[in-house]
């Protein structure tokens, strides 16, 4: 308990300097940005719900990661990409026509991005321009 | 000025219900019929309440519980991977690390690998601190045995599940 403690207690300002390296090497197609910024053992988990195209299954490994994100920018040139809080963390929101299309939730580890979670099932976008009302 | 515990509590008994369901949707369900259930109480009866916050953290709890084992059917069908439902949060909930990690994407993604009834143990136990503090929960006709955890066979896998969640 105490290491995964541990682990999790990166700072906000460390995630954001993390995530913003991350959206600058995925919108620009700097595969060698992406690689530096990813983890080696990196997971993607997408979400489509059957409605949104995704990763059907978990993709692990850097290598392969990056060469399904470095196609980001050829596909969606124009994507609006902004950081924002989900779940009490650095989190990415994917625009590409001024319309909310994709949420991405991250893990960051040793400055590095160990898991991305990509979020696309229409369904479970629709909470993200109000603050929930989360209380301890 | 009956639902005033309520009010008070409404934002922690949301979380409990978010972080048992993964989805904000069924969490509002949920803790609408917790108000439901503490309106039809009576005066007299919620006055006897000495406790009312983990009073109302009970029924949530069971509420979500159930909630959760419908859910859990119809998740098994779900074209691929699921993901909880994200929330905007507030910078506060981000500066409180122990909150912020108790309701990450990670940990509700790992939380979703628990049956129903060992994710209500982890989240009323592990995840949701606060509600440690209050008295044991009584989820369960015959509570958890010495460790709290209970005995379903998968008991190798739950301190993995918890602990392996990044």
């Amino acid at each position: 308990m105490a290491a995964r403690r541990a682990r999790m207690a990166v700072s906000r300002a460390e995630q954001q300097q993390v995530v913003e390296r991350f959206i600058a090497a995925l919108t620009t197609g700097d595969v060698q940005g992406l690689m530096d910024v990813l983890a080696p053992d990196v997971v993607v988990v997408g979400d489509g719900g059957g409605l949104a195209p995704t990763v059907r299954h978990p993709v692990t490994g850097r290598e392969l990661v990056v060469s399904y994100l470095s196609c980001f920018s050829r596909f969606a040139p124009d994507a609006k990409v902004d950081t924002l809080l989900l779940n009490g963390a650095v989190a990415a929101r994917i625009d590409p026509a001024g319309e909310l299309d994709t949420a991405i939730a991250f893990v960051v580890e040793d400055g590095r991005i160990a898991r991305i979670y990509a979020i696309r099932n229409p369904h479970k976008l629709g909470r993200l321009d109000a603050v929930a009302e989360l209380q301890r | 000025m009956t639902d005033d515990a309520f009010i008070t509590y409404r934002g922690l008994l949301f979380s409990v219900a978010y972080e048992m369901l993964g989805s904000a949707a069924d969490a509002e369900d949920v803790v609408q019929e917790t108000w439901l259930r503490w309106a039809d109480m009576g005066d007299a009866a919620r006055a006897g309440v000495r406790d009312p916050r983990a009073y109302l953290i009970r029924i949530v709890s069971r509420q979500a519980l159930n909630r959760l084992r419908t859910l859990a059917r119809q998740r098994e069908d779900y074209v691929g991977e699921w993901l909880p439902e994200p929330l905007l949060t507030s910078p506060d909930v981000a500066e409180d690390v122990e909150f912020a990690e108790s309701v990450s994407i990670a940990m509700l993604a790992v939380l979703e690998t628990l049956g129903p009834t060992e994710r209500a143990v982890f989240v009323l136990r592990e995840g949701c601190s606060t509600c440690r503090t209050t008295r044991s929960p009584r989820l369960w006709a015959n509570p958890p045995q010495q460790s709290g955890r209970p005995r379903t066979g998968r008991e190798s896998t739950w301190p993995r599940a918890a602990r392996g969640w990044r």
